[in-house]
């Protein structure tokens, strides 16, 4: 089956105007198979990590979002142990207007800014809720084990 | 049945006289103007589908009215030309907005009146007459979605002034509907527009397949948005009732209902017609069936009590001294009495007429009456249940026999047709009789349950001659014709007298329960 145009045009933009910080390539045996690199945003607790991520663009894409979750552990409220993301914009709020580096940048901005208060990890949520210090230092620990 | 005859031309539903007042008042949710009484021009004046008229409605009945989806689309389409005639906005702009309101039309023109602006914007519709065009594309357009950018490729712009190429739209509606089985959020896929694309829009973008399950979910939309329309709950029946009744009115009545397609069921809870018993006790009991039945009966049949804290004992080996787990009580199996008064007579017990051991096991017999009570009620119950399954076998059988009827005996089709009506009577008692027993389980024992225990067991001895009679060969049943026929009128009247009575005694509240519901 032939790749959409659009697929084809978002993986060239990817390659020829990457996005600092994120690095996503196909793979050479399915073209909607993505590895992704997303650096840990500066002061954040996940300063100095590289993040992997796979990414996945279904059969409906564009109509419906893409498939995406973490591979390297990480401790966010918002991202569960298996590595699935809570995010607005890969659920109720997709559009097709979203694009494969939009999203990743909102994913970068999500591990910028954590939101206890619409957790997915609940256990982690709670420690951020009642430890915000205690909780960001663990998540410092977690990026130099298993991000660096 | 003569319940169901339509011949009414006045009003229906003349003791409801429901103004939408009263109806604000006890549900907000329900916005009626746009079917109310019929002097402002509602939408239901075809009086052919009415309920039951009052005055000749029997006490067991309940006013209801069948509606088929083109009835309820009729429903739909009326609010919809109401408001456009109030609010002079498109139809299709109109539609979108009682969408969102929940098809309450009247709060939608209160709000409208009060901040129009607000009311769209929230609704995610624009006031402008065309709420969507076609256009081509000129040189140099990108589609935004697909990243085609062939000249002259046909373009939808909507409302809101985005715009993408047709096959984008098509191809994004249609997965909205078949995958996510929304018909609300259809709204246009640029990035944080919240304008919905409109029905007309639809209809032209995608399959008519698609589109009829697009209105299948608005009206299912529109059904869940009123208190007063249900489904009808049976398999693949699309059609659906309105009942005017009320919460609260569940404690007196038990609203039997039937759908366009002939299906009874009950209003009130979405279950079988389960007259005499009340919603909330049917659902007491169903609970406890589910939950008790098969323990109790192994416990009734495998244990005996601790005379003295009424724990339930198996007795799985050793000889008659039992000594209790949960009180340390010691007393004898076979006689329950007291071990300590058995003296040397070990494992010999033959004190069964004592004092003591009389004592002990009437202690007993108050907790075990209550089970055994709860037993009685619950066979019989499952006992129908049962036989009302058979039943379903029978019926083929009936069918089968009729045939053989009209070939042999030379009796016409129409003749022919009492074996099944007769059927259907049977079915229905043995349902009646089915739920009576679970209403009579709570009732608090009186005259009046004396007199309902009456009618319920003249009835069941009917059904039960009635049952006999569909096993002759057809032949005989040819011959024994009048009789079965008499049976089943017998049967048919029994059973209306049983709900009638138990109706009377709801409604006037006579009866006393023993459960709080």
């Amino acid at each position: 089956m032939s790749l959409p145009k659009r697929i084809i045009k978002e993986t060239e933009r990817l390659v020829s105007d990457p996005v600092p910080g994120i690095n996503a390539e196909p793979h050479d045996d399915n073209l909607r198979y993505f590895n992704v690199t997303i650096d840990g945003p500066s002061s954040s607790p996940y300063e100095g990590g590289k993040f992997k991520l796979e990414l996945f663009l279904p059969e409906d894409y564009p109509m419906v979002a893409p498939k995406i979750r973490f591979l390297t552990k990480i401790y966010h409220p918002n991202i569960d142990r298996l590595g699935r993301i809570c995010l607005d914009v890969l659920k109720a709020n997709w559009s097709p207007a979203l694009q494969i580096r939009t999203i990743l940048l909102s994913i970068q901005a999500l591990l910028g800014a954590p939101n206890p208060d619409d957790p997915l990890a609940n256990d982690v949520a709670q420690a951020w809720k009642d430890n915000e210090v205690e909780a960001v230092k663990t998540a410092q620990a977690w990026t130099k084990e298993f991000a660096v | 049945m003569s319940d169901f005859d339509y011949n009414d031309n006045e009003a229906p539903y003349s003791d409801f006289e429901f103004s939408d007042q009263s109806f604000d008042d006890t549900e907000d949710n329900n916005d009626e103007i746009g079917y109310s009484s019929t002097d402002d021009g509602s939408a239901f004046d075809d009086d052919d589908i009415y309920g039951p008229r009052a005055d000749t409605r029997k006490i067991y009945e309940t006013d209801h009215k069948a509606l088929t989806k083109t009835d309820l689309f009729d429903i739909c389409q009326s609010l919809i030309d109401d408001a456009h005639s109030i609010l002079s906005l498109p139809k299709d702009t109109i539609a979108t907005l009682l969408q969102t309101f929940n098809w309450r039309r009247d709060n939608l023109i209160e709000r409208y009146m009060e901040d129009p602006d607000k009311v769209l914007s929230t609704s995610g519709v624009i006031d402008k007459p065309t709420t969507f065009q076609f256009e081509t594309a000129e040189s140099g357009y990108m589609c935004y979605i697909c990243c085609e950018d062939t000249p002259n490729m046909e373009l939808l712009r909507l409302g809101c002034n985005h715009r993408a190429c047709r096959s984008c739209f098509k191809y994004y509606t249609e997965q909205k509907i078949n995958e996510e089985g929304t018909s609300k959020d259809l709204r246009c896929p640029n990035e944080n527009c919240t304008f919905v694309i409109p029905d007309s829009a639809i209809k032209v973008l995608v399959t008519i397949d698609v589109y009829n399950k697009y209105k299948d979910l608005s009206l299912k939309s529109f059904v869940r948005s009123r208190n007063s329309i249900k489904w009808c709950p049976y398999p693949d029946c699309d059609s659906a009732v309105e009942c005017l009744v009320r919460d609260y009115e569940l404690k007196t009545t038990v609203p039997s209902v039937t759908c366009a397609n002939g299906h009874s069921f009950c209003f009130g809870c979405s279950l079988e017609d389960h007259q005499p018993c009340l919603c909330a006790l049917v659902k007491l009991w169903l609970q406890k069936s589910q939950d008790d039945s098969e323990t109790a009966n192994w416990i009734k049949a495998n244990t005996k009590e601790c005379s003295k804290c009424h724990a339930p004992i198996e007795k799985n080996g050793g000889c008659n001294h039992m000594k209790c787990k949960t009180c340390r009580h010691e007393f004898c199996w076979i006689c329950m009495g007291d071990w300590i008064k058995h003296g040397q007579a070990y494992y010999n017990c033959s004190r069964y007429d004592d004092k003591d051991s009389k004592e002990s096991r009437e202690a007993i017999s108050d907790s075990r009456h209550s089970l055994e009570r709860y037993l009685h009620y619950f066979n019989r119950y499952a006992n129908h249940e049962q036989s009302a399954r058979l039943d379903k076998k029978t019926y083929i059988m009936v069918v089968k026999k009729s045939k053989v009827l009209q070939e042999s005996i030379g009796m016409s089709w129409i003749q022919a047709q009492f074996l099944s009506q007769s059927f259907k009577i049977l079915h229905q008692a043995r349902k009646t009789l089915k739920w009576s027993y679970a209403f009579a389980y709570y009732l608090e024992k009186s005259h009046v349950t004396t007199i309902f225990e009456d009618n319920q067991s003249d009835l069941e001895f009917a059904v039960e001659q009635l049952s006999e009679l569909f096993e002759m060969d057809a032949s005989e049943i040819a011959d024994r014709k009048v009789q079965l026929l008499d049976k089943c009128s017998y049967v048919g009247k029994r059973r209306i007298k049983l709900i009638e009575e138990a109706a009377k005694g709801l409604s006037a509240e006579e009866w006393k329960y023993v459960v709080d519901f």
